[in-house]
Protein backbone atom coordinates (compact mmCIF):
# COMPACT_ATOMS: atom_id res chain seq x y z
CA UNK A 1 0.00 0.00 0.00
CA UNK A 2 2.83 2.43 1.17
CA UNK A 3 4.57 1.68 -2.45
CA UNK A 4 1.84 2.48 -4.42
CA UNK A 5 1.25 5.64 -2.63
CA UNK A 6 4.99 6.49 -3.09
CA UNK A 7 4.99 5.85 -6.62
CA UNK A 8 1.62 7.91 -7.29
CA UNK A 9 3.48 10.53 -4.90
CA UNK A 10 6.29 10.14 -7.49
CA UNK A 11 4.60 10.14 -10.73
CA UNK A 12 2.84 13.69 -9.91
CA UNK A 13 6.00 15.04 -8.83
CA UNK A 14 8.14 14.08 -11.47
CA UNK A 15 5.32 15.44 -13.55
CA UNK A 16 7.13 18.38 -16.10
CA UNK A 17 4.43 20.66 -15.14
CA UNK A 18 5.55 20.80 -11.24
CA UNK A 19 8.40 23.23 -12.92
CA UNK A 20 5.73 25.43 -14.18
CA UNK A 21 3.43 25.68 -11.03
CA UNK A 22 5.48 26.12 -8.41
CA UNK A 23 7.11 29.49 -9.58
CA UNK A 24 4.47 30.56 -10.58
CA UNK A 25 3.09 30.07 -7.09
CA UNK A 26 5.56 31.35 -5.47
CA UNK A 27 5.71 35.03 -8.09
CA UNK A 28 1.95 35.41 -7.27
CA UNK A 29 2.36 34.89 -3.64
CA UNK A 30 5.77 37.12 -3.42
CA UNK A 31 3.42 39.75 -5.44
CA UNK A 32 1.06 39.82 -2.46
CA UNK A 33 3.33 39.46 0.08
CA UNK A 34 4.52 42.61 -1.01
CA UNK A 35 1.43 44.55 -2.03
CA UNK A 36 0.33 43.75 1.72
CA UNK A 37 3.75 44.74 3.50
CA UNK A 38 3.87 47.98 1.51
CA UNK A 39 0.51 48.67 3.42
CA UNK A 40 2.32 48.37 6.76
CA UNK A 41 5.07 50.63 8.91
CA UNK A 42 8.39 49.90 8.39
CA UNK A 43 9.37 47.99 10.74
CA UNK A 44 6.43 46.28 11.13
CA UNK A 45 7.96 43.08 12.66
CA UNK A 46 10.64 43.98 14.93
CA UNK A 47 10.73 44.06 18.61
CA UNK A 48 8.13 42.36 20.05
CA UNK A 49 5.37 44.37 22.09
CA UNK A 50 4.84 43.49 25.85
CA UNK A 51 1.14 43.41 25.35
CA UNK A 52 -0.55 43.76 22.54
CA UNK A 53 -2.26 47.14 21.92
CA UNK A 54 -6.13 46.35 22.97
CA UNK A 55 -9.08 46.79 20.65
CA UNK A 56 -6.77 48.24 17.88
CA UNK A 57 -5.31 45.15 15.75
CA UNK A 58 -1.78 45.18 16.29
CA UNK A 59 0.61 45.18 13.51
CA UNK A 60 1.79 41.96 13.82
CA UNK A 61 -1.70 40.78 13.57
CA UNK A 62 -2.13 42.16 10.45
CA UNK A 63 1.38 40.89 8.89
CA UNK A 64 0.79 37.18 10.24
CA UNK A 65 -2.29 37.04 8.51
CA UNK A 66 -1.10 38.45 5.33
CA UNK A 67 1.27 35.94 5.11
CA UNK A 68 -0.84 33.18 5.25
CA UNK A 69 -3.52 34.95 2.83
CA UNK A 70 -0.58 35.17 -0.01
CA UNK A 71 -0.36 31.38 0.14
CA UNK A 72 -4.07 30.67 0.38
CA UNK A 73 -4.49 32.76 -2.69
CA UNK A 74 -1.41 30.99 -4.51
CA UNK A 75 -2.72 28.01 -3.36
CA UNK A 76 -5.81 28.28 -5.35
CA UNK A 77 -4.04 29.19 -8.54
CA UNK A 78 -1.98 25.97 -8.02
CA UNK A 79 -4.51 23.62 -7.11
CA UNK A 80 -6.73 24.55 -9.71
CA UNK A 81 -3.65 23.99 -12.28
CA UNK A 82 -2.89 20.82 -10.92
CA UNK A 83 -6.15 19.45 -10.85
CA UNK A 84 -6.64 21.19 -14.66
CA UNK A 85 -3.82 18.85 -15.43
CA UNK A 86 -4.79 15.92 -13.55
CA UNK A 87 -8.28 16.30 -15.61
CA UNK A 88 -6.75 16.60 -19.12
CA UNK A 89 -4.63 14.17 -18.92
CA UNK A 90 -6.91 11.50 -18.71
CA UNK A 91 -4.24 10.56 -15.87
CA UNK A 92 -6.84 9.49 -13.35
CA UNK A 93 -9.32 7.13 -15.32
CA UNK A 94 -6.28 5.64 -16.87
CA UNK A 95 -5.25 4.91 -12.79
CA UNK A 96 -8.62 3.75 -12.04
CA UNK A 97 -8.12 1.60 -14.87
CA UNK A 98 -5.79 -0.21 -12.92
CA UNK A 99 -6.26 -1.21 -9.27
CA UNK A 100 -5.57 1.52 -7.81
CA UNK A 101 -7.64 2.49 -4.75
CA UNK A 102 -8.64 6.16 -5.57
CA UNK A 103 -8.34 7.22 -2.13
CA UNK A 104 -4.42 6.37 -2.84
CA UNK A 105 -4.28 8.74 -6.09
CA UNK A 106 -6.46 11.43 -3.49
CA UNK A 107 -3.40 11.04 -0.98
CA UNK A 108 -0.68 10.80 -3.75
CA UNK A 109 -2.39 14.03 -5.40
CA UNK A 110 -2.16 15.57 -1.38
CA UNK A 111 1.18 14.91 -1.20
CA UNK A 112 1.85 16.71 -4.47
CA UNK A 113 0.54 19.91 -4.02
CA UNK A 114 1.93 19.80 0.04
CA UNK A 115 4.80 19.50 -1.63
CA UNK A 116 4.53 22.16 -4.43
CA UNK A 117 3.26 24.60 -1.48
CA UNK A 118 6.05 24.43 1.25
CA UNK A 119 8.48 24.70 -1.88
CA UNK A 120 6.42 27.97 -2.68
CA UNK A 121 6.47 28.77 1.22
CA UNK A 122 10.46 28.46 1.52
CA UNK A 123 10.76 30.35 -1.63
CA UNK A 124 8.32 33.37 -0.08
CA UNK A 125 9.96 33.34 3.94
CA UNK A 126 12.84 35.08 2.97
CA UNK A 127 11.11 38.07 1.69
CA UNK A 128 9.06 38.08 4.00
CA UNK A 129 11.29 38.03 6.75
CA UNK A 130 13.03 40.90 4.71
CA UNK A 131 9.76 42.93 4.38
CA UNK A 132 8.79 43.03 7.37
CA UNK A 133 11.93 43.14 9.04
CA UNK A 134 11.30 39.99 11.26
CA UNK A 135 13.69 38.59 13.31
CA UNK A 136 14.02 35.05 12.31
CA UNK A 137 14.64 34.01 15.24
CA UNK A 138 11.00 34.03 16.38
CA UNK A 139 9.59 31.95 14.14
CA UNK A 140 12.07 29.27 14.16
CA UNK A 141 10.93 26.41 14.49
CA UNK A 142 7.10 26.90 15.34
CA UNK A 143 6.59 28.29 12.19
CA UNK A 144 7.26 24.99 10.50
CA UNK A 145 4.63 23.23 12.53
CA UNK A 146 2.31 25.92 11.57
CA UNK A 147 3.16 25.63 7.37
CA UNK A 148 3.48 22.27 8.07
CA UNK A 149 -0.12 21.71 9.21
CA UNK A 150 -1.53 24.77 6.91
CA UNK A 151 -0.18 22.91 3.81
CA UNK A 152 -1.58 19.56 4.70
CA UNK A 153 -5.23 21.56 5.16
CA UNK A 154 -5.01 23.97 2.11
CA UNK A 155 -3.62 21.18 -0.19
CA UNK A 156 -6.35 18.04 1.49
CA UNK A 157 -9.24 20.82 0.50
CA UNK A 158 -7.84 22.17 -2.30
CA UNK A 159 -6.66 18.02 -3.99
CA UNK A 160 -10.30 17.30 -3.55
CA UNK A 161 -12.54 20.99 -4.52
CA UNK A 162 -9.79 20.88 -7.40
CA UNK A 163 -11.15 17.85 -8.69
CA UNK A 164 -14.30 18.87 -8.07
CA UNK A 165 -14.45 22.32 -9.85
CA UNK A 166 -13.23 20.51 -12.94
CA UNK A 167 -16.65 19.60 -13.53
CA UNK A 168 -18.22 23.29 -13.39
CA UNK A 169 -18.22 25.73 -15.74
CA UNK A 170 -16.60 28.76 -14.23
CA UNK A 171 -13.49 26.76 -12.61
CA UNK A 172 -11.52 29.42 -12.11
CA UNK A 173 -14.53 30.81 -9.93
CA UNK A 174 -15.26 27.93 -8.51
CA UNK A 175 -12.63 26.75 -6.81
CA UNK A 176 -11.88 30.07 -4.53
CA UNK A 177 -15.56 30.33 -3.65
CA UNK A 178 -15.68 26.89 -2.33
CA UNK A 179 -12.29 26.82 -0.88
CA UNK A 180 -12.61 30.24 0.97
CA UNK A 181 -15.16 29.55 3.75
CA UNK A 182 -13.69 25.78 4.16
CA UNK A 183 -10.11 26.87 5.04
CA UNK A 184 -11.35 29.47 7.91
CA UNK A 185 -10.28 27.47 10.80
CA UNK A 186 -6.77 26.57 8.75
CA UNK A 187 -6.30 30.41 7.81
CA UNK A 188 -7.55 31.78 11.05
CA UNK A 189 -5.37 29.47 12.86
CA UNK A 190 -2.51 30.27 10.79
CA UNK A 191 -2.83 33.98 10.89
CA UNK A 192 -3.42 33.71 15.22
CA UNK A 193 -0.67 31.78 15.42
CA UNK A 194 1.92 33.54 13.20
CA UNK A 195 1.45 37.24 14.57
CA UNK A 196 1.47 35.45 18.28
CA UNK A 197 4.70 34.35 17.39
CA UNK A 198 5.86 37.26 15.77
CA UNK A 199 4.80 39.35 19.03
CA UNK A 200 6.37 37.13 21.53
CA UNK A 201 8.35 34.99 20.23
CA UNK A 202 6.35 31.78 21.27
CA UNK A 203 2.53 30.60 20.73
CA UNK A 204 1.50 30.28 24.05
CA UNK A 205 -2.10 30.34 24.97
CA UNK A 206 -2.61 29.96 21.11
CA UNK A 207 -1.83 27.05 21.41
CA UNK A 208 -5.01 25.29 20.72
CA UNK A 209 -5.44 26.46 17.45
CA UNK A 210 -2.45 23.71 16.76
CA UNK A 211 -5.37 21.36 17.89
CA UNK A 212 -8.11 23.05 15.56
CA UNK A 213 -5.85 22.53 12.78
CA UNK A 214 -4.79 19.06 13.39
CA UNK A 215 -8.14 18.13 13.38
CA UNK A 216 -9.57 19.90 10.29
CA UNK A 217 -6.05 18.05 8.61
CA UNK A 218 -7.89 14.99 9.45
CA UNK A 219 -11.20 15.35 8.81
CA UNK A 220 -10.71 16.69 5.26
CA UNK A 221 -8.23 14.27 4.67
CA UNK A 222 -11.06 11.48 5.73
CA UNK A 223 -13.67 12.61 3.63
CA UNK A 224 -11.54 13.24 0.49
CA UNK A 225 -10.35 9.75 0.54
CA UNK A 226 -13.50 8.51 0.68
CA UNK A 227 -15.49 10.68 -1.84
CA UNK A 228 -12.57 11.70 -4.20
CA UNK A 229 -13.73 8.73 -6.52
CA UNK A 230 -17.33 10.06 -6.56
CA UNK A 231 -16.03 13.15 -7.48
CA UNK A 232 -13.20 11.78 -10.52
CA UNK A 233 -15.03 8.62 -11.53
CA UNK A 234 -16.96 8.01 -14.72
CA UNK B 1 -45.57 14.46 -7.09
CA UNK B 2 -47.31 14.76 -3.60
CA UNK B 3 -49.76 17.68 -4.38
CA UNK B 4 -52.87 16.58 -2.73
CA UNK B 5 -50.63 16.70 0.58
CA UNK B 6 -49.12 20.29 -0.25
CA UNK B 7 -52.69 21.81 0.31
CA UNK B 8 -53.38 20.66 4.17
CA UNK B 9 -49.71 21.04 4.81
CA UNK B 10 -49.28 24.94 3.23
CA UNK B 11 -52.42 26.02 5.01
CA UNK B 12 -50.84 24.07 8.70
CA UNK B 13 -47.67 26.65 7.98
CA UNK B 14 -49.98 29.52 7.15
CA UNK B 15 -51.96 28.71 10.65
CA UNK B 16 -49.15 28.35 12.50
CA UNK B 17 -47.31 31.01 11.19
CA UNK B 18 -50.42 33.60 12.09
CA UNK B 19 -50.23 31.97 15.69
CA UNK B 20 -47.04 32.08 15.87
CA UNK B 21 -46.62 36.01 15.16
CA UNK B 22 -49.70 36.70 17.16
CA UNK B 23 -47.87 35.31 20.59
CA UNK B 24 -45.06 37.34 19.58
CA UNK B 25 -47.34 40.76 18.95
CA UNK B 26 -49.82 40.40 21.73
CA UNK B 27 -49.27 37.41 24.13
CA UNK B 28 -45.25 38.27 25.11
CA UNK B 29 -44.79 41.37 27.20
CA UNK B 30 -41.90 43.78 27.00
CA UNK B 31 -38.51 42.50 28.11
CA UNK B 32 -36.64 45.42 30.81
CA UNK B 33 -34.82 47.84 29.30
CA UNK B 34 -32.78 48.13 26.87
CA UNK B 35 -34.22 45.19 25.26
CA UNK B 36 -37.19 46.85 25.63
CA UNK B 37 -40.12 45.96 22.35
CA UNK B 38 -37.15 45.01 20.18
CA UNK B 39 -36.43 42.03 21.68
CA UNK B 40 -38.94 40.16 20.28
CA UNK B 41 -36.55 39.54 17.26
CA UNK B 42 -35.50 36.67 18.62
CA UNK B 43 -38.26 34.71 18.09
CA UNK B 44 -37.71 34.93 14.56
CA UNK B 45 -33.85 34.89 14.64
CA UNK B 46 -33.02 32.05 17.31
CA UNK B 47 -35.88 29.69 15.49
CA UNK B 48 -34.40 30.68 12.25
CA UNK B 49 -30.62 29.60 13.28
CA UNK B 50 -32.30 25.96 14.73
CA UNK B 51 -34.28 25.40 11.32
CA UNK B 52 -30.77 26.27 9.08
CA UNK B 53 -28.88 23.78 10.94
CA UNK B 54 -31.40 21.48 10.47
CA UNK B 55 -31.57 22.01 6.62
CA UNK B 56 -27.91 21.46 6.15
CA UNK B 57 -28.17 18.57 8.48
CA UNK B 58 -30.88 17.39 5.71
CA UNK B 59 -28.71 17.74 3.15
CA UNK B 60 -25.71 16.22 4.76
CA UNK B 61 -28.12 12.69 5.02
CA UNK B 62 -29.43 13.33 1.40
CA UNK B 63 -25.78 13.83 0.16
CA UNK B 64 -25.25 10.81 1.74
CA UNK B 65 -27.49 8.70 0.68
CA UNK B 66 -27.31 9.54 -2.57
CA UNK B 67 -23.45 8.86 -3.22
CA UNK B 68 -24.59 5.20 -1.46
CA UNK B 69 -27.29 4.10 -3.68
CA UNK B 70 -27.50 7.16 -6.31
CA UNK B 71 -31.34 7.95 -5.60
CA UNK B 72 -32.56 10.87 -7.38
CA UNK B 73 -34.71 12.09 -5.13
CA UNK B 74 -31.91 11.75 -2.24
CA UNK B 75 -30.21 14.34 -4.69
CA UNK B 76 -33.22 16.54 -5.12
CA UNK B 77 -34.04 16.37 -1.20
CA UNK B 78 -30.22 17.29 -0.47
CA UNK B 79 -31.06 20.68 -3.40
CA UNK B 80 -34.22 21.24 -2.08
CA UNK B 81 -32.87 21.74 1.94
CA UNK B 82 -29.63 24.09 0.66
CA UNK B 83 -31.91 26.41 -0.91
CA UNK B 84 -34.33 26.26 1.89
CA UNK B 85 -31.66 26.22 4.28
CA UNK B 86 -30.02 29.42 2.93
CA UNK B 87 -33.43 31.53 3.20
CA UNK B 88 -33.26 30.60 6.48
CA UNK B 89 -29.88 31.61 7.12
CA UNK B 90 -30.24 34.39 4.93
CA UNK B 91 -33.55 35.69 8.06
CA UNK B 92 -31.14 35.20 10.75
CA UNK B 93 -28.63 36.80 9.56
CA UNK B 94 -30.99 39.77 8.22
CA UNK B 95 -32.73 39.73 12.01
CA UNK B 96 -29.64 39.55 13.82
CA UNK B 97 -28.13 42.65 12.29
CA UNK B 98 -31.62 44.61 12.61
CA UNK B 99 -31.44 43.84 16.24
CA UNK B 100 -27.81 44.71 16.53
CA UNK B 101 -28.51 47.77 15.91
CA UNK B 102 -30.65 48.84 18.67
CA UNK B 103 -28.66 47.01 20.65
CA UNK B 104 -25.15 47.69 20.15
CA UNK B 105 -25.22 50.44 17.79
CA UNK B 106 -23.77 48.47 14.54
CA UNK B 107 -25.68 46.65 12.25
CA UNK B 108 -22.54 44.36 12.24
CA UNK B 109 -20.36 43.30 14.77
CA UNK B 110 -17.61 40.33 14.72
CA UNK B 111 -19.62 38.41 17.15
CA UNK B 112 -18.54 34.75 17.03
CA UNK B 113 -22.53 34.00 16.07
CA UNK B 114 -23.22 36.58 13.50
CA UNK B 115 -19.96 35.76 12.35
CA UNK B 116 -20.28 31.65 11.55
CA UNK B 117 -23.72 32.47 10.49
CA UNK B 118 -22.23 34.69 7.66
CA UNK B 119 -20.18 31.70 6.61
CA UNK B 120 -22.66 28.81 6.90
CA UNK B 121 -24.27 31.00 4.38
CA UNK B 122 -21.00 31.47 2.26
CA UNK B 123 -20.89 27.82 2.42
CA UNK B 124 -23.70 26.69 0.94
CA UNK B 125 -24.04 29.91 -1.29
CA UNK B 126 -20.88 28.26 -2.86
CA UNK B 127 -22.86 24.75 -3.24
CA UNK B 128 -25.77 26.11 -4.45
CA UNK B 129 -23.61 28.12 -6.99
CA UNK B 130 -21.98 25.10 -7.77
CA UNK B 131 -24.97 23.05 -8.90
CA UNK B 132 -26.38 25.90 -11.32
CA UNK B 133 -22.61 26.38 -13.47
CA UNK B 134 -22.65 22.31 -13.18
CA UNK B 135 -22.45 20.75 -16.94
CA UNK B 136 -23.39 17.40 -16.54
CA UNK B 137 -26.10 16.49 -14.37
CA UNK B 138 -25.43 13.07 -12.64
CA UNK B 139 -21.96 14.41 -12.04
CA UNK B 140 -23.09 17.80 -10.64
CA UNK B 141 -25.51 16.15 -8.57
CA UNK B 142 -22.31 13.46 -7.02
CA UNK B 143 -19.88 16.13 -6.89
CA UNK B 144 -22.45 18.71 -4.99
CA UNK B 145 -23.27 15.41 -2.19
CA UNK B 146 -19.47 16.09 -1.82
CA UNK B 147 -19.35 19.61 -1.23
CA UNK B 148 -22.31 19.61 1.14
CA UNK B 149 -20.70 16.58 3.13
CA UNK B 150 -17.32 18.41 3.71
CA UNK B 151 -19.40 21.65 4.45
CA UNK B 152 -21.48 20.44 7.28
CA UNK B 153 -18.30 18.43 8.24
CA UNK B 154 -16.42 21.75 9.16
CA UNK B 155 -19.37 23.62 10.48
CA UNK B 156 -17.83 22.66 14.52
CA UNK B 157 -14.49 23.74 13.14
CA UNK B 158 -15.31 27.07 11.94
CA UNK B 159 -16.96 27.38 15.31
CA UNK B 160 -14.39 27.17 17.09
CA UNK B 161 -12.40 29.58 14.92
CA UNK B 162 -14.32 32.29 14.27
CA UNK B 163 -14.79 31.98 18.40
CA UNK B 164 -11.37 31.96 19.65
CA UNK B 165 -9.88 34.38 16.49
CA UNK B 166 -12.04 37.06 17.98
CA UNK B 167 -11.64 36.85 21.23
CA UNK B 168 -13.36 37.06 24.03
CA UNK B 169 -14.67 40.79 25.07
CA UNK B 170 -16.28 40.03 28.58
CA UNK B 171 -18.54 43.10 28.38
CA UNK B 172 -20.19 41.90 25.24
CA UNK B 173 -21.01 38.26 26.90
CA UNK B 174 -23.81 39.49 29.22
CA UNK B 175 -25.94 41.24 25.93
CA UNK B 176 -25.62 38.23 23.26
CA UNK B 177 -28.26 38.01 21.28
CA UNK B 178 -30.06 34.71 21.78
CA UNK B 179 -30.40 33.89 25.44
CA UNK B 180 -28.07 35.47 27.29
CA UNK B 181 -30.45 38.41 29.02
CA UNK B 182 -33.66 37.33 31.33
CA UNK B 183 -35.93 34.89 29.47
CA UNK B 184 -38.88 34.47 31.36
CA UNK B 185 -40.80 31.07 31.25
CA UNK B 186 -43.32 32.31 28.64
CA UNK B 187 -40.72 33.74 26.08
CA UNK B 188 -39.03 29.77 26.47
CA UNK B 189 -42.14 28.29 25.62
CA UNK B 190 -42.79 30.68 22.28
CA UNK B 191 -39.60 30.12 21.76
CA UNK B 192 -39.69 26.88 21.13
CA UNK B 193 -43.34 27.09 19.76
CA UNK B 194 -41.90 29.27 17.29
CA UNK B 195 -39.15 26.49 16.15
CA UNK B 196 -42.17 24.25 16.00
CA UNK B 197 -43.75 26.78 13.32
CA UNK B 198 -40.90 27.39 11.64
CA UNK B 199 -40.51 23.55 11.66
CA UNK B 200 -43.11 23.11 9.63
CA UNK B 201 -42.39 25.78 7.17
CA UNK B 202 -39.42 24.69 6.61
CA UNK B 203 -41.26 21.49 5.52
CA UNK B 204 -43.62 23.22 3.54
CA UNK B 205 -40.79 25.05 1.76
CA UNK B 206 -38.63 21.50 1.19
CA UNK B 207 -41.85 19.86 -0.15
CA UNK B 208 -42.83 22.71 -2.58
CA UNK B 209 -39.08 22.63 -3.80
CA UNK B 210 -38.67 18.98 -3.83
CA UNK B 211 -42.13 19.16 -5.85
CA UNK B 212 -40.13 21.39 -8.35
CA UNK B 213 -37.31 19.24 -9.20
CA UNK B 214 -39.48 16.20 -9.31
CA UNK B 215 -41.61 18.34 -12.39
CA UNK B 216 -38.36 19.56 -14.06
CA UNK B 217 -37.32 15.84 -14.07
CA UNK B 218 -40.62 14.49 -15.88
CA UNK B 219 -40.02 17.47 -18.42
CA UNK B 220 -36.43 16.20 -18.93
CA UNK B 221 -37.66 12.28 -19.35
CA UNK B 222 -40.19 14.08 -21.84
CA UNK B 223 -37.29 15.50 -24.57
CA UNK C 1 -35.26 55.36 14.67
CA UNK C 2 -37.30 53.93 17.19
CA UNK C 3 -37.34 50.41 18.32
CA UNK C 4 -40.92 49.43 16.64
CA UNK C 5 -39.34 50.93 13.62
CA UNK C 6 -36.60 48.20 14.00
CA UNK C 7 -38.85 45.59 14.56
CA UNK C 8 -41.10 46.41 11.97
CA UNK C 9 -37.82 46.26 9.25
CA UNK C 10 -37.34 42.95 10.48
CA UNK C 11 -40.63 41.26 10.52
CA UNK C 12 -41.34 43.30 7.14
CA UNK C 13 -38.28 41.81 5.52
CA UNK C 14 -38.34 38.28 6.66
CA UNK C 15 -41.74 38.42 5.19
CA UNK C 16 -41.05 39.63 2.08
CA UNK C 17 -38.41 36.86 1.91
CA UNK C 18 -40.64 34.14 2.17
CA UNK C 19 -42.74 35.87 -0.18
CA UNK C 20 -40.30 36.09 -2.91
CA UNK C 21 -38.70 32.56 -2.53
CA UNK C 22 -42.55 31.06 -2.62
CA UNK C 23 -43.42 33.29 -5.95
CA UNK C 24 -40.16 32.15 -7.38
CA UNK C 25 -40.81 28.32 -6.96
CA UNK C 26 -44.56 29.03 -8.21
CA UNK C 27 -42.77 30.90 -11.18
CA UNK C 28 -40.96 27.95 -12.03
CA UNK C 29 -42.82 25.16 -11.34
CA UNK C 30 -45.69 26.81 -13.50
CA UNK C 31 -43.19 27.44 -16.66
CA UNK C 32 -42.60 23.82 -16.27
CA UNK C 33 -45.76 22.58 -15.98
CA UNK C 34 -46.77 24.69 -19.17
CA UNK C 35 -43.40 23.32 -21.30
CA UNK C 36 -44.50 19.76 -20.11
CA UNK C 37 -48.67 20.04 -21.50
CA UNK C 38 -46.75 21.80 -24.49
CA UNK C 39 -44.95 18.92 -25.30
CA UNK C 40 -46.77 16.34 -24.19
CA UNK C 41 -49.65 18.24 -26.14
CA UNK C 42 -47.48 17.57 -28.98
CA UNK C 43 -47.23 13.82 -28.51
CA UNK C 44 -50.19 12.73 -27.53
CA UNK C 45 -49.05 9.17 -26.83
CA UNK C 46 -47.18 10.85 -24.92
CA UNK C 47 -44.07 7.90 -24.51
CA UNK C 48 -40.56 9.37 -24.32
CA UNK C 49 -38.20 7.03 -24.87
CA UNK C 50 -39.62 3.52 -24.98
CA UNK C 51 -38.46 0.79 -27.54
CA UNK C 52 -39.54 2.05 -30.92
Amino acid sequence: MKKVLLLAYKDLRSDARSKEIVPAMAVFSLCLTFLFSITLPDGAGRAPLPVPVAGAASVRELAGTYLWVSIFFASIIGFGRTAASDSQGSRIEGLLLTTVDPAQIFFGRVAANFVFLCLVEVALMPFFILFLSVPASLLWPELLLIALLTNAGLAATGSLFGAASQFARAKDLVLPLLMFPIMLPVVLGASRLTSQLMSFGSVGPEARWFILIGVFDIVLLGIGAVTYEFVVQE
Amino acid sequence: MKSARLTPLALLASAAMLAGVFAIFFVMPDAEPPHGIVYRIIFIHVPSAWIAYLAFAVVLVGSIAHLRNGSKKMDWLAHASAEVGVLFTAICLVTGMVWAKPLWGAFWVWEPRLTLTFVLLLIYLGYLVFRAMGGDQERTSRIAAVIGITGFATIPLIHFAVDWYRGHHPGRAVIRPGGDFQLEPEMVATLFAMVAVFTVLYATLLALRIRLAGTAAQLEALR
Amino acid sequence: MTHVQYLGIAFGLVWIGLALYLFSIARRQAKLEAEISKLSARSPNGSAGGLD
